[in-house]
């Protein structure tokens, strides 16, 4: 069977379909640039253009996609036990479907906002000096590749499929009536759409999507890394109860979702090797702090890693954890693909040969092939940084609660994991935010979302100070 | 019988209702739809004396309404979901057979004020909170604790409690008559279901029993006549069964009875 005859194409209900013109027309007039014939061809001659429709897997070949999925089981790509109308799931269960649907529309239109930052600037020519650096140094490394304008309309493409997948949360959400019944009272399926299309950048769910793009390298690092986790959410809810969500799910992961992975990691590299061998003035600790910036919000996207357990096996293949530990694995592998790019610049040999460099330099400290430790980049631990649950925060409690670990708490952990410690107490908060200049780039410490850390968690009297849960 | 957060066993006259929502069995139209159809099952049950309502969730019984929907649905909604809860509630006091809560864990709030239109609450002895802490929201226990805890435990100690908002044990629970007994926690389910069978046939005459909660749970909301009037009523029905007689006669042989439900 053809690959599109495995899918049903439809439009939105006119009055979305309107609403959603309006948006693109507010945050995205560049998008006819992608829709012109000339344009498209001349930077993706292969591919098909984009299609703005929402685009559902049918279901007899729905399991051909669900089988492959990360955390998949035979219920994955059975349909049998699903719910077609929203009105038959019970309250709990729509709450949580609806929550899921709304956290996943939402980032679809934060990150239109977020690209929108930076392919703004590349087009009017009106790069910060930083970037300038970048994309010159870029040039001189890779005088083939890289060019503004394909980065541009690069970035474009990827806000073109944002907007369509946000279309297809619209779809789940307003083709079938059923969705907008009243349920406590309320018109969930209108409310929602109104909320999204009313979000302006800052508003998002999901911290992530809350960040100002400021640099290419935000750009980047965001779709290797952030886009990751989408690809993990789009796969997990090939096990949504609610049917017409699994069946979104299949064109959105295996056709769109693997440009955007792949365009970050190209142009992720591209700058890594600029930063070691002729980037001017930028290095590679500086993408080794953006990187410190955007992995922990990755990371907090899985939801807290104490929970999930009510969604596996409902709505996602794996609880929060377990999700959470396979992509720190592929990320791995992605902070060492960087690492063998700047190797192979560096040392000018074979991939074999920069694998072999890495160990040595990695994991014994050499410097080999004029390569050291701080020519490469790393993962930043799991802890840094984390303004949302984690398990290990089950040592520390907060004063007056009776158990561990609940709640947004906060410990001074470096990126390495290390609890940074003074006399024997985890420094104080002053403290930990010098700390947090030399670790995180200078331009997020400028930015909305360090403030409202700042505000909400870091020196937020509510908090207390975080005391040992048992005693020592 | 279509039921999603309650699974219901029935054995030797005794149901057990599991109350399974997780995290905390928090209560929403549609597990109030599952009591309200368990409660008719029980009801038209002919077999059934008593039922047990438990739960399947480790260390907690209920935490009341799910506040995720007080927060977000309308008030109109709000009103009609409190009418449905206490007219399910209503449900099960009136029905003729022993409800039992079986408390194995927390039971606060919305939780509580279904424990307390059961008939009898039984509790294992662990860590748990036991209270009615709707004050804290800014709202009242509305799912019948403002009545029925004051008729359980006095009105004095019934203000302090919600007023407050304060949680007791279940240890206090039982001193103050809420809680009818408490189990150590390693035989809780043995005592419990020992207990249940014993209000049930053969051991015990569960028409009887049925018949003293409604004397009791409607009669003592009547003028004392009225509710003398309704106790005749009840008792005669009782004199005309084959139990009384057989429960007459074992007394004066000096037999245990061997009542059948006839």
């Amino acid at each position: 069977m053809a690959l599109l005859d495995q899918f049903t194409i439809e439009a939105l209900p006119k009055k979305w379909q309107d609403e959603g013109t309006l948006w693109q027309d507010r945050y995205f007039p560049e998008m006819p640039t992608v829709f012109d014939p000339p344009n498209w061809s001349r930077y993706y001659p292969e591919t098909p253009m984009p299609r703005l429709n929402v685009i559902m897997a049918k279901r007899d070949g729905f399991a051909g996609f669900a089988k492959k999925v990360v955390g998949a089981t035979a219920a994955t790509a059975d349909l049998s036990g699903r719910t077609w109308t929203a009105d038959k799931m019970p309250d709990a269960q729509f709450m949580t479907a609806l929550k899921i649907i709304r956290a996943q529309a939402s980032t679809e239109l934060g990150s239109i906002q977020q690209h929108r930052m930076v392919y703004e600037q590349l087009d009017h020519g009106s790069l910060t000096g930083f970037d300038k650096e970048i994309v010159e140094g870029m040039h001189r490394t890779d005088p083939t590749g890289h060019q503004l304008d394909a980065i541009s309309f690069s970035k474009k493409r990827v806000c073109v499929e944002e907007l369509r997948h946000h279309m297809q949360m619209a779809g789940v959400l307003t083709l079938d009536p059923t969705f907008d019944k009243a349920r406590w009272g309320r018109h969930w399926a209108t409310e929602t759409m109104e909320e999204l299309f009313a979000m302006k950048p800052g508003e998002h769910v999901l911290d992530a999507f809350n960040i100002e793009f400021k640099s290419l390298m935000d750009s980047a690092t965001f779709m290797s890394f952030i886009d990751r986790v989408g690809k993990f959410q789009l796969e997990m809810q090939h096990h949504f109860l609610y049917g017409p969500m699994a069946l979104s799910m299949p064109w959105m992961r295996f056709l769109e979702e693997s440009y955007h992975l792949a365009a970050g990691e190209t142009l992720m590299k591209a700058i890594a090797v600029a930063a070691i061998s002729d980037g001017g003035n930028f290095g590679i600790e500086d993408l080794q702090q953006t990187l410190n910036m955007w992995y922990p919000r990755g990371l907090e996207m899985f939801g807290s890693e104490l929970g999930g357990d009510l969604v596996k096996g409902v709505f996602k293949t794996l609880k929060n954890r377990e999700a959470q530990e396979i992509y720190i694995d592929e990320v791995l592998g992605k902070v060492t693909d960087v690492n063998l790019a700047i190797i192979q610049a560096k040392a000018e040999c074979s991939r074999e040969e920069a694998r072999a460099i890495l160990r040595r330099v990695s994991e014994k400290g050499e410097t080999s092939h004029r390569v050291t430790k701080d020519d490469l980049i790393f993962l930043p631990d799991r802890r840094f940084y984390r303004i949302r649950g984690l398990m290990e925060y089950g040592d520390y409690r907060m004063p007056g609660s009776d158990a561990a670990g609940v709640g947004y708490v906060y410990l001074p952990y470096d990126v390495h994991g290390d609890l940074l410690n003074d006399g024997g107490k985890p420094i104080g908060r002053d403290a930990y935010v010098d700390y947090l200049r030399t670790v995180l780039p200078e331009r997020y410490m400028k930015s909305r979302h360090w403030d409202f850390v700042k505000d909400e968690f870091l020196f937020n009297e509510k908090w207390g100070t975080p005391e040992p849960a048992r005693p020592a | 019988m279509d039921l999603t957060y309650i699974s219901l066993e029935k054995k030797d006259r005794v149901a057990v209702a599991w109350m399974n929502k997780p995290k905390a069995n928090t209560y929403d139209a549609d597990l109030m739809r599952d009591l309200s159809t368990m409660i008719d099952d029980i009801r038209f049950d002919d077999d059934i004396d008593v039922c047990v309502l438990a739960s399947k969730l480790e260390g907690i019984w209920s935490a009341g309404a799910d506040i995720n929907l007080l927060a977000s649905s309308t008030p109109d909604y709000k009103a009609m979901f409190c009418l449905n809860c206490q007219e399910t509630l209503n449900k099960m006091e009136s029905t003729p057979k022993l409800f039992i809560a079986a408390i194995d864990g927390h039971c606060v709030g919305g939780g509580l004020e279904i424990a307390m239109a059961t008939d009898l609450r039984v509790a294992s002895d662990g860590a748990w909170r036991v209270g009615l802490p709707e004050v804290t929201l800014g709202v009242l226990p509305g799912t019948g604790g403002t009545q029925r805890l004051p008729r359980l435990i006095g009105k004095s100690r019934a203000i302090d409690l919600m007023a407050t908002g304060r949680m007791i044990t279940p240890k206090e629970a039982l001193e103050w008559g809420l809680y009818n007994r408490v189990f150590p926690r390693a035989k809780f389910w043995e005592e419990t279901m020992d207990f249940a069978k014993g209000l049930a046939y053969p051991q015990h005459a569960g028409r009887a029993v049925g018949l003293i909660k409604r004397s009791v749970t409607e009669g003592t909301e009547m003028p004392m006549y009225e509710g003398l009037a309704l106790e005749r009523e009840l008792q005669n029905r009782l004199f005309a069964m084959a139990d009384a007689k057989e429960g007459f006669k074992a007394f004066l042989e000096k037999r245990a009875p061997k009542f059948q439900g006839k």
